[in-house]
């Protein structure tokens, strides 16, 4: 399409759009399709930055993908076709030079975390997680019964690792979230795989899980993953997700590459995979197939993190050093005030931490929907 | 500014956008064009899985819903409320009633979990054969399970399952039964639930009515106002089967909300995806597609059950979209010539493996070419066997 994605829909109208539609078929309905997704991503009236979700979703060629394996009549949204698991993890498995037997998937890289929870934490051997980060580890820990102990950040809001490593002895699990939400933050490779070494070697019975969520939005450069730790070492394991950088939040899929030996355990807890679907698996495929899409995803986010720091720094406001596709900013006001404020004129924020009751974590969205987005923030900080 | 494609269809959807779902849909209605399959040139009739996949408005729900995919399914339109409250009202209950899954096997597997696991003494009492997954959850978790053989008319045997009732955690009672393809009358089910809640009352009773949507037994009635108004009483039920949504995975359970509560609590996060949410709204927002579906469903398996009939084949009589068949030979001899000759039927149920093999109920055209096959393979000739059967 030659004319720009906002005017087509504009210009033309919605009937005019359908009529187009209608005397050109399923390709034209495909551009106005992914037109209007990169228009109104959020598909409510709010603008939602309170997910980490992609603006954008996924790319077109993981939406022909899906439709492709619904068929035109549809059938194939009616059968199990358990085939596609395997090509799956061929398919991570290639991804991150492993075999089949390095991946297991979830339904959603929170599948992972509950598995872990499930296997490496006991009545006596709990786990120990930074607080605050994503908390389905510590949730599931607490609802079997299991210990949790929280360690606080250090003033940069990073992952506290030192502390860390002295909590981890005789823990049945440590959970580091790399770069970590909701702060933002993220430990370099050198000084992640040092600290988990570490750990391994005080409580060689311990295991680290790292949930790299955020991993394709980390820009740093010595930022690194731990996958290839993971799979020299079966006491550490990497979580990943489809459903941020590759924008397939709504359907469902994560996966972890680990130690064989670590993967066969998980595996065997989870039992048949009956939780994902087959759009989803096929669209990951595809996602996986196109690193040029990812890289331009990865450039449009730092675009507008880039713009979105500097709009609160103009402001005078702080905020930490951003791996990932949201921002956690220090408005030196009350957050659910501001939250009000925000939602009030359409936009949903995220909270932050009971612990940092003044930073208001913000996910990216396009830039577009930024730029409309300070216009509400600024009106918002004056009411807060 | 939500001017999505979902904003475009509206609430009324617009001619394309329901050529573009039905047309595929209907054509293969009408047996103009062969079902999707993995190998293209095979009749699948191995998985129950509805040869048709969803209706045309829910396909059309799950094409306006890919534009949703980047989005969580709390924030996407529709979003998983919206399901649970629609759930909530076809079947007169509170949404705090009902329990979304990936899939029944979440429901399922997290019942064996919870029901059978808060004591290592109690334990599952199930049929045999079953529905597997509370067997093998059970074997997972190192919990024990009693599988009691089916009886009369390869039915559950439900005396005998209720005689277990002490001690146990967690009572799975798959109606429709699956492999054997039977049901039990409603107050024979009520009876035996009464029984078990006067015997067991902390123990749950988790009804699978996977099936359901395909019972035509005038008599049939689901225990879901049965499980609304008894506590620890659940019914799971699927969009996997007559929603021909197998591959989008959706299921739900629905009961007492404390029992419920509990199901919530280990459910996965955000566990049904956009695509099978949209979907499964719609669907139950199109009662008409679901009854068409079991009549279609039910003239194949008419078509399927009399070959077999006269070819001197006995099978139970099926309330499902899938045939118990006494072949009185091993399930695997007669699996393999028939998918030597493309035609994929059911793996083995123990521990009637070597007398009975399931097979599912595909379009009446698969069913044609399916008991070509079957004569072939059983040396009966196939326009004796099938002739006046249509």
């Amino acid at each position: 399409m030659t004319v720009s994605r906002r005017s087509f829909v504009k210009t033309m109208g919605i009937g005019a759009a359908a009529l187009l539609i209608g005397a050109r078929g399923r390709e034209a309905w495909a551009a106005v399709q992914s037109a209007t997704s990169a228009f109104v991503p959020s598909a409510t009236s709010d603008l939602i930055l309170s997910s980490n979700e992609n603006p954008l979703g996924p790319g077109k060629h993981v939406i022909e993908a899906m439709q492709g394996i619904l068929g035109e009549s549809g059938a194939g949204a009616g059968r199990y076709f358990f085939a596609q698991q395997a090509k799956m993890r061929e398919a991570l498995g290639a991804a991150h030079g492993a075999a089949e037997s390095n991946v297991v998937v979830g339904a959603g890289s929170s599948e992972i975390l509950l598995i872990a929870a499930d296997l490496f934490t006991a009545p006596d051997r709990g786990v120990v997680t930074p607080d605050p980060t994503f908390g389905t580890c510590a949730g599931r820990a607490a609802l079997l019964g299991h210990p949790v102990e929280r360690v606080g950040l250090d003033s940069a809001l990073r992952v506290d690792l030192q502390r860390m490593v002295s909590a981890a002895k005789g823990a049945g699990l440590v959970y580091l979230c790399n770069p970590n939400n909701p702060t933002a933050t993220a430990w370099s490779g050198p000084d992640m795989r040092a600290a988990i070494l570490e750990m391994l070697k005080l409580s060689p019975e311990t295991t680290i899980l790292v949930d790299e969520a955020y991993h394709e939005y980390a820009t740093d450069p010595s930022y690194a993953t731990m996958i290839p730790l993971a799979l020299e070492n079966p006491r550490v394991i990497v979580a990943r997700t489809f459903s941020k950088a590759y924008g397939m939040a709504g359907l469902r899929l994560g996966y972890s590459v680990s130690h064989e030996d670590t993967i066969k355990k998980m595996s065997d807890w989870r039992g048949m995979d009956m939780f994902t679907s087959v759009p989803g698996r096929v669209g990951a495929v595809a996602a996986l197939g196109n690193e040029r899409h990812l890289a331009k995803e990865i450039e449009r986010n730092e675009v507008v993190r880039r713009a979105t720091r500097k709009f609160f720094h103009d402001a005078g406001y702080e905020d930490t050093d951003s791996q990932a596709n949201f921002v956690y900013i220090d408005i030196r006001s009350s957050n659910e005030d501001f939250k009000k404020a925000c939602r009030e004129r359409g936009v949903r924020i995220g909270g932050g931490s009971k612990l940092y009751p003044k930073r208001a974590r913000i996910s990216l969205g396009t830039m577009e929907e930024m730029e409309h987005a300070f216009g509400v923030f600024e009106d918002a900080l004056k009411e807060a | 500014m939500a001017l999505t494609r979902r904003a475009l269809l509206g609430g009324r959807p617009s001619a394309l956008a329901m050529m573009i779902a039905a047309r595929g849909h209907e054509e293969a209605l009408a047996g103009g064009r062969p079902p999707l399959s993995a190998n293209p040139d095979a009749v699948k009739i191995s998985g129950n899985e509805n040869p048709l996949g969803p209706g045309p408005r829910a396909l059309e729900a799950v094409l306006a819903a890919l534009d949703q995919s980047g989005r969580y399914p709390f924030n996407s339109v529709p979003g998983g409320s919206e399901l649970t409250e629609t759930l909530a009202e076809r079947f007169d209950a509170d949404p705090e009633q009902t329990v979304v899954g990936a899939g029944s096997s979440e429901i399922l597997r997290n019942a064996v979990r919870i029901f059978a696991g808060s004591d290592k003494d109690k334990h599952v009492v199930t049929g045999n054969p079953s529905y597997g997954s509370p067997v093998t959850e059970s074997n997972k978790l190192g919990y024990k399970c009693r599988q009691i053989p089916v009886g009369a008319e390869l039915r559950l045997d439900l005396d005998a399952m209720v005689s277990q009732a002490h001690g146990a955690g967690l009572f799975y009672l798959c109606n429709p039964n699956n492999p054997t393809a039977t049901i039990h009358p409603p107050e024979v089910i009520e009876n035996a639930v009464a029984a078990i809640r006067a015997a067991a009352p902390e123990a749950l009773v988790l009804v699978d009515e996977a099936y359901h949507d395909y019972v035509t037994d005038p008599a049939h009635r689901s225990m879901i106002p049965l499980a609304l108004s008894e506590p620890n009483v659940v019914v799971a039920r699927t969009f996997s089967k007559a929603y021909g949504m197998a591959g989008l995975r959706l299921g739900f359970g629905i009961g007492h909300r404390d029992a419920i509560e509990k199901l919530r609590r280990y459910k996965l996060s955000a566990n049904a995806n956009v695509l099978a949410i949209a979907a499964a709204i719609a669907s139950l927002r199109d009662p008409g597609h679901i009854e068409r579906e079991r009549e279609r469903n039910r003239k194949a398996r008419v078509f399927t059950r009399a070959f077999f009939d006269k070819a001197g084949y006995r099978s139970t009589e099926s309330q499902t979209n899938f045939l118990f068949v006494e072949l009185r030979r091993p399930a695997k001899g007669f699996r393999d010539a028939c998918a030597e000759r493309n035609v994929v039927v059911g793996r083995d149920f123990p521990p009637m493996e070597k007398t009975h093999c399931r097979i599912s109920i595909g379009t009446m055209e698969e069913m044609r070419r399916a008991c070509d096959v079957f004569a072939e393979v059983l040396d009966v000739a196939a326009t004796d066997a099938a002739g006046g059967a249509q």
